[in-house]
């Protein structure tokens, strides 16, 4: 099985991508689209929030619901976990996460929202464009092309950045149910969630960029010996 | 590059063409460009072994040195 070139696995991937980004591009669209006619109607038609995985949550139609990442502890009074085939008389859950859906009444945390969604597919629009011109030299064979380590620093910044982001995101919607909400059996959390393992992938991915640009160096030394 | 390939002399002197050259020593006629017009990097051993034995000539006499300074007050 080829890696890269024509019938390879870059040009499979490469057709994912391009895939990929159409239906991003159709989502953005049609989101677009239900907000000018939830402007028109002046009333919300279309909800999305970013879950705690940082994939959005999109909600359409008359009666909208939010759906945001929250992180609890149970109350042991309430919540009894045991195991009595073990012998295990008393266990406790910790560090839950779940989502909290509930029908949005408008205002500024339901707009911010929207943004940070649209924002959010906007990034991931242009993210998978860094992926496409990197497999589409692949596909035709150019590993080295000057613009591939370019793009491979690129994606490992926008990963990194990402996750910060997205932490501080989840960290916002956990302040705001725990300022706002109020349930019986459940203390809501506030704690930040950094996915350091998603950091350490882009530092990998920010090395192997230099790589890529040691390996340009020495395509062009090698294309220009005699 | 302060190194100048002054293979279009070495030819001229020896009435030769940069086609000629290219078939006798087995080397593409557009890598051959490359190293006459001075947009090579590196010269193979093997390639001014071959070009020396036609031209028979020193490695010397295809390779010139010249101060980047003085290419500077030529432009």
């Amino acid at each position: 099985m080829k890696a890269i070139g024509s019938n390879s696995v870059s040009s499979f991937l490469l057709a994912s991508l391009n895939a990929f980004s159409l239906l991003i591009a159709f989502v953005l669209v049609v989101a677009s689209g239900f907000l000018v006619f939830s402007a028109m109607a002046g009333k919300p038609m279309i909800s999305a929030q970013l879950g705690a995985d940082g994939a959005p949550n999109v909600d359409t139609g008359p009666n909208v619901h939010m759906k945001i990442p929250v992180a609890l502890t149970l109350d042991p009074r309430t919540v009894q976990v045991t195991a009595p085939g073990l012998g295990i008389e008393e266990a406790e859950l910790e560090d839950a996460q779940a989502s909290l859906r509930f029908a949005p009444r408008g205002g500024m945390f339901f707009a911010a929202n929207l943004a940070l969604v649209v924002g959010a597919l906007a990034v991931m629009l242009w993210l998978l464009a860094q992926l496409r011109g990197l497999f589409r030299a692949l596909r035709d064979g150019q590993p080295f092309a000057r613009s591939n380590a370019r793009r491979v620093r690129r994606i490992a910044w926008t990963l990194m950045a990402s996750e910060v982001v997205r932490a501080g995101i989840v960290y916002a919607e956990n302040s705001y149910v725990a300022s706002h909400f109020v349930a019986t059996g459940l203390h809501f959390e506030v704690q930040p969630h950094l996915n350091l393992f998603a950091v350490f992938n882009g530092l990998v991915i920010l090395v192997l960029s230099e790589v890529f640009r040691a390996g340009t160096r020495l395509d062009e030394d090698q294309s220009l010996t005699v | 590059m302060a190194i100048r390939v002054t293979l279009d002399h070495m030819l001229l002197a020896r009435r030769m063409t940069l086609t000629e050259l290219a078939d006798r020593i087995g080397i593409t006629i557009v890598n051959l460009s490359v190293l006459k017009t001075n947009k090579a990097r590196a010269i193979r051993f093997s390639t001014l072994d071959a070009i020396c034995r036609e031209l028979s000539c020193q490695p010397g006499d295809l390779l010139e040195w010249t101060s980047e300074d003085s290419n500077a007050d030529a432009a």
